[in-house]
């Protein structure tokens, strides 16, 4: 074990952390108030270098300049300055670009990644159908063979960025027989006629993250359209999941740290009878759990985001790192609304925002219930 | 950064455990029952370098780093699930060795470490009395200068390995007027055997009752000048700086390693037990509670392991982080026993099971070598800016 940092590492971590302070913070109320990103912030968080760190040098990427470590603090400082802006921003990355990174053929990944890493083609992962999240085996969507390519029937549903994405990557069952074996991940182009979409969400939080549904109807799809083999697209998207719950654990963790310097920030301000509120061993001891809780994740997220740089199967410790992270984070930000007292619960203050945003971190990428099911079969045979 | 196990280290790990299996946890159960610690079992801990795991070779000891010291300590708790005797072997090896290892003159290593490192001397340290613990501004145990000595007069309370240890590092106020006052506590090391000292009230226990636990009485106990630890009147500070750190980690690794050993073990027993037709492992709010289990479990393990990568960089003591995974360890310990018993019903509630002595042992995780309220109060005043 070896937890010290190099140099470049740091300097990265402090850059890209002043950005998301300077540049996305301050937009986030706003944001979220008008139910759609800040104007101009996908272009500002390209020309960054965001999307870069994701990907190869051939599409625009920094390919291995880029490290692992590198990535965990850009997603953590992105969503500590804005959670939703980190959904949307991760949802286009990381779980449309990565598997097309790997999965995806040579000409897929020329004809969709650049715009990706430019910051001027969004993309979304559509898995999750109205009656289908975690369990494939219920996925209705069809993509069917027809000469010269396949047809596109169905509906996703519950999908981040559907409303304002140019791409998407869809899992459809191309062969009805084969269960898990008969899922196959396509790149849908959605400005194409037989796509449609249906009105974003009206949601609880991350609420500049449009959220939204997608209706195919006799979409046609070429061959060149599939993301990887035929019948692979299940085993794909479970691999995209995995690197998608660290990328959660982070989010929980950003989020966790906005509430927690609040907190601080507003503990150390107020006073009652005659003390600053922080002196108050109730909340004192608070803001001793929620730094407990944080870096406790913060660790766990390392580990499991280092084992799969490794290319160490680590399934069990995304998972513990994305439970725990998601679920301290719900706590911590419950913690920062309650020593906000009444102003806690108006939206003059982050916290009340950073509760309802915090709250998905237990429900996307696999519920809290997925996880610990996933960790006890690892610990159990029946 | 890395989170790499090196072979090494696996194998430290694996042989402790292996001979924990062996030789510690077949008599476990009657000795949490007699309440007796084990001399014999001690001495083959000794033999197998674990009584001077962190300590250099050049006195007896095995050198391992910090890291190292714990994968033998979680090993052994693995294996052994034995929280009293990690104990005694915390408190002597952590607690008053690595104090005399790092503070002490070059004779006073010569004079103790051998022997502590051989298992022939046991090792103690005397911080607590009835009324003060952390908070050293209460200490009433005095030791004013006599010529070439130092006279000793107070009761030392809680002393782990106090019934049959041969030297402690034990903590008197040599200063009185010194403000703060912990600028006026120095340490030093007596000897059983020093005129003056004797063992008060052996101390029954609610659990690690495979260690035992007495209050330690001064009485004009003469202590040699040349056993002052580290300088005069500043001791404590110093030693409380140093051994933060080790025993935040060092002796919380036995526990890192019990945890695993239970979920192992309620893993084993849900597969096993049968209830309305199938095994209970089936039931989704077992399962769930079981992978809780193992949450808790994995992330006490990191924070416990960063504390001790913190001491093998040679960093500043890490206080904060200590106290992170101190808290955090000792509490998540005490909900997996619980939830550890649960899951066991009514076989839960009886020591054949061994989650009901786990859940005793882990009860003092919360309370000693500082209590998770210090603990908190640590990590604040850290985080905040408050001038205190």
């Amino acid at each position: 074990m070896d937890l010290a940092l190099t140099d470049a590492q740091i300097a990265f971590a402090r850059s890209v952390d002043d950005f998301c302070q300077r540049v996305v913070a301050p937009q986030a109320a706003q944001a979220d108030r008008a139910g759609e990103l800040a104007h101009g912030i996908w272009r500002e968080i390209a020309e960054f270098g965001f999307f870069q760190l994701y990907h190869d040098p051939e599409v625009g990427g920094m390919g291995a300049e880029a490290d692992w470590v590198m990535r965990a603090s850009a997603e953590e400082s992105l969503a500590k300055a804005c959670a939703a802006t980190f959904l949307s921003v991760g949802a286009s990355a990381g779980l449309f670009g990565l598997p097309l990174r790997r999965f995806g053929s040579e000409a897929l990944r020329q004809r969709w990644l650049p715009g990706i890493v430019r910051g001027e083609t969004i993309g979304c992962f559509a898995l999750t159908e109205p009656d289908a999240g975690t369990d494939a085996a219920a996925i209705r969507c069809r993509a069917d063979r027809v000469d010269g390519g396949w047809v596109l029937r169905g509906e996703k549903a519950l999908i981040t960025n559907a409303p304002i994405a140019d791409v998407a990557l869809v899992m459809a069952v191309t062969d009805p027989e084969a269960g898990h074996a008969g899922v196959t991940m396509f790149a849908v182009d959605l400005r194409q006629p037989g796509v449609s979409r249906t009105a974003p969400y009206a949601k609880l939080g991350l609420r500049a993250s449009p959220t939204g549904g997608l209706v195919f109807d006799g979409v046609r799809l070429s061959d060149d359209d599939v993301v990887g083999e035929v019948g692979a697209g299940f085993g794909q998207a479970m691999m995209t999941l995995e690197s998608g719950r660290i990328a959660m654990a982070h989010f929980g963790i950003g989020v966790a740290e906005a509430a927690f310097d609040a907190a601080c920030l507003y503990a150390t301000e107020r006073h009652a009878f005659g003390k600053r509120i922080a002196r108050k061993q109730a909340v004192h001891f608070r803001i001793a759990d929620m730094k407990v809780a944080i870096d406790g994740a913060r660790l766990m997220a390392r580990k499991a985001a280092w084992m799969a740089s490794e290319g160490i199967p680590c399934a069990v410790e995304a998972s513990v790192a994305k439970t725990f992270a998601t679920e301290m984070a719900v706590k911590v930000a419950d913690a920062a609304v309650q020593i906000h007292g009444g102003w806690g619960y108006t939206d003059d203050f982050p916290a009340e925002r950073l509760l309802r945003d915090a709250r998905l971190g237990p429900i996307g990428e696999g519920t809290s219930e997925i996880q610990r099911e996933l960790i006890a079969r690892s610990l159990l045979t029946v | 950064m890395h989170f790499a196990i090196s072979d090494a280290e696996r194998d430290l790990y694996e042989g402790a455990r292996a001979f924990a299996r062996a030789e510690v946890y077949p008599t476990v159960l009657e000795r949490d029952r007699a309440e007796v610690f084990d001399r014999a079992l001690w001495q083959k801990m000794a033999d197998q370098g674990f009584l001077g795991a962190p300590i250099p070779e050049e006195y007896g000891g095995t050198g391992l780093s910090a890291i190292e010291t714990c994968r033998v300590k979680e090993g052994f708790g693995h294996g052994a699930e034995d929280g009293g005797t990690a104990l005694a072997w915390g408190a002597h090896t952590i607690l008053c060795g690595v104090p005399i290892w790092k503070l002490g003159t070059e004779a006073q290593k010569q004079r103790y470490l051998p022997k502590m490192c051989s298992g022939e001397w046991i090792g103690g340290f005397c911080l607590s009395e009835t009324d003060s613990g952390s908070d050293a501004a209460g200490m009433k145990t005095r030791a004013v200068k006599q010529g070439d000595r130092w006279i000793l007069n107070g009761t030392k309370m809680w002393i782990t390995n106090g019934p049959v240890g041969d030297v402690f590092v034990v903590t008197a106020v040599t200063n009185p007027d010194a403000r703060p006052r912990a600028a006026g506590i120095s340490t030093f090391l007596v000897e059983k055997d020093f005129p003056g000292f004797r063992v008060g009230q052996v101390i029954e226990k609610m659990g690690m009752k495979t260690s035992c636990t007495a209050e330690l009485v001064f009485e004009d106990c003469e202590v040699p000048e040349e056993n002052l630890l580290g300088m005069q009147d500043f001791g404590f500070i110093i030693t409380a700086k140093l051994i933060l750190g080790w025993e935040r980690s060092c002796l919380m690794a036995p526990g890192l390693g019990a945890m695993k050993a239970t979920i192992e073990r309620t893993a084993r027993y849900l597969e096993e037990r049968h209830q309305f037709g199938r095994p209970i492992a089936t039931f989704q709010a077992l399962r769930h509670m079981l992978a809780d289990m193992h949450i808790q479990s994995e992330i006490s393990n990191n924070l416990v392991y960063r504390v001790a990568w913190h001491l093998d960089t040679g960093d500043d003591p890490p206080l904060v982080d200590a106290a992170i995974a101190k808290l955090f360890t000792s509490e998540a310990s005490q909900r997996l026993f619980r939830d550890a018993l649960q899951m066991h019903g009514g076989n839960g509630f009886t020591p054949e099971y061994h989650v009901e002595r786990g859940l005793r042992d882990s009860m003092l995780g919360t309370i000693g070598a500082g209590t998770s309220e210090v603990q908190r109060s640590i990590i604040a005043r850290a985080v905040l800016d408050l001038g205190f």
